[in-house]
């Protein structure tokens, strides 16, 4: 057997593919065969004399299993697709190799792998480069996104999952981009053009959705939704650490928090982990993972951080009602959605003429309700500027 | 005339004491290296690795290369001139847990610690084997005292 191939009489030509196990020699590999058949090979005994293997038919997808630990190495050998292996032997002084078709009864724990050894898959070493080629090939910044779906490797997503993450992720990063705004304006077009996220397919992991920022990036491999991809990933990277969460968020527009919130929400209800790898041209792979336990605690920071928290912002407009005596308005901004709160008690004027074109400054707070865990935008007109 | 009679061989005129241990004062590798073995990214370092053995305590058999088990089959490949070695334990146990045939030729994992004398290393992991090491030893090097069993 060289380093790459060998010929066994009745497989024909086999190609390694992919070595799990290398001492001295390759000990654990897949190959293939000319006719594109997956095999999953293990040497069961390395007397020179008589070099034994045991090759166990497979196909991709229980490969793939095997690899994430979805299926152990020992049960896919008990257990074979087409219900036979082969044993292969070779001998020294002869160049091909000779098969014997068994049964996995014939099998004894001499042959087998133990049911605790696994392969050493390492999924983020395999494409890191990899990203980083594409990022640079079509000159758009990557953002891969790993679901650990029930903290498991499955590749299977609900579609409401799927949806509800990526929606949220997106507005996230739209929020980011949006760092003056209010939490009750919409995202200008700027924002939403230059931070604009495409779903370009899945890749292979847990559940893998590959974005890939909507814009090219510039000369210097730079490009704007790529400040907003740090720091969600700053974000991410700060988990439990309230001192960190509160810097990040104190200079970001209030609606980041509940973005992210709804994010972190979403994965905690269907008990998913994440992992996430960013990278642009001009910059190697940065990557930060959670577990499904970093997310909840995140969460629960993340909910005491922006319970009660408050921004005031100026905004120019209609008053169109005011009740003084519930001290209660209702107000139009500019190209924004009418807002109504209560009257601070700043506000003392016993008598308004409506509809009015003000400048007032109001208060937003986010109050996270303690039932529901939903978060309620509680607004305040702190003064009116004819 | 007067001549000098030495009674030693060139070899031990190579070594000296470091430590109170034999160290190489002059590292060679040895002659049967083929020109581009080892290679140039193999750099001498300090390390805890592990190392599968048939012996305990481990021997000088349990430190031969595949080219110094069998020259002729294996003199072509690079990797041959080289020993395997494990940087973590947990990793060389499931390597037996794994494999049959290791498990058959080979009982014990031993432990040692691969130093600057001793020769150059060089991770050689494959994708799913990430802790996997080539070393290639100095001539004369004898790594087995260094190694003890440890599984």
């Amino acid at each position: 057997m060289s380093d790459y191939h060998f010929q066994v009489d009745l497989l024909g030509k086999l190609v390694i593919e992919e070595v799990y196990l290398y001492y001295e020699e390759p000990l654990m590999f897949s190959c293939k065969n000319l006719f594109g058949h997956i095999f999953l090979v293990n040497c069961i005994d390395l007397d020179e004399d008589n070099k034994t293997w045991l090759m166990l038919p497979i196909t991709s997808q229980k490969l793939k299993y095997v690899k994430k630990g979805i299926v152990s190495v020992y049960d896919a050998f008990v257990d074979p697709e087409d219900q036979y292996l082969w044993k292969v032997i070779k001998k020294p002084v002869e160049s091909i190799c000779k098969a014997t078709q068994i049964q996995p009864r014939d099998l004894t724990p001499n042959d087998l792998p133990t049911k605790t050894a696994y392969i050493e898959f390492e999924e983020s070493e395999i494409v890191e480069e990899e990203r980083h080629n594409i990022a640079r090939e079509e000159n758009r910044a990557l953002f891969d996104v790993s679901l650990e779906i029930n903290q498991s490797h499955s590749t299977e997503i609900s579609p409401e999952v799927l949806s509800k993450t990526v929606m949220e992720i997106q507005n996230t990063i739209y929020s980011i981009a949006h760092y003056s705004g209010s939490i009750n304006s919409a995202f200008p077009k700027s924002v939403l053009e230059e931070n604009q996220l495409s779903i370009v397919g899945t890749y292979a992991a847990s559940f893998g959705i590959r974005f890939m920022s909507k814009q090219l990036c510039d000369i210097f491999g730079d490009i704007d939704v790529s400040k907003s991809i740090e720091i969600f990933m700053q974000l991410l990277e700060s988990k439990d650490d309230s001192g960190k969460l509160r810097e990040i968020l104190s200079v970001l527009n209030p609606k980041v928090g509940i973005h992210y919130k709804k994010v972190l929400s979403v994965l905690v209800k269907n008990n998913t982990g994440l992992k996430t790898y960013f990278a642009t041209p001009n910059r190697a792979v940065k990557e930060v993972f959670l577990s499904f336990i970093d997310i909840k605690q995140s969460l629960n920071v993340l909910e005491s951080e922006i319970d009660n928290t408050s921004k005031q912002l100026s905004y120019s407009g209609k008053l169109v009602g005011v009740n003084v005596e519930n001290k209660t308005f209702s107000f139009i901004p500019h190209d924004e959605k009418r807002i109504e709160g209560r009257l601070s008690n700043d506000v003392n004027a016993e008598r308004f003429t409506v509809p009015l074109d003000v400048e007032v400054i109001i208060e937003e707070r986010i109050l996270i309700n303690q039932l529901t865990r939903k978060e309620q935008i509680e607004y305040t007109l702190i003064s009116i500027k004819e | 005339m007067f001549k000098l009679k030495f009674d030693f061989d060139i070899q031990d005129l190579l070594f000296g004491l470091r430590g109170g241990k034999k160290v190489s004062l002059i590292k060679s590798f040895p002659s049967f290296f083929p020109a581009n073995c080892p290679p140039d990214d193999a750099v001498e370092n300090e390390l805890v690795v592990y190392r599968y053995t048939h012996n305990s305590p481990p021997t000088e058999d349990d430190f031969k290369s595949h080219y110094e088990i069998d020259s002729e089959r294996y003199k072509d490949i690079v990797d041959a001139y080289s020993l395997s070695v494990i940087s973590n334990l947990d990793s060389a146990k499931n390597g037996l847990e794994l494999n049959p045939g290791l498990r058959k030729k080979f009982k014990y994992i031993a432990s040692g610690k691969v130093t600057k004398d001793s020769g150059v290393i060089k991770c050689t992991p494959s994708k799913n084997q990430k802790y996997h090491m080539s070393w290639w030893l100095y001539k004369g090097i004898k790594p087995s005292k260094d190694f003890t069993i440890c599984e």
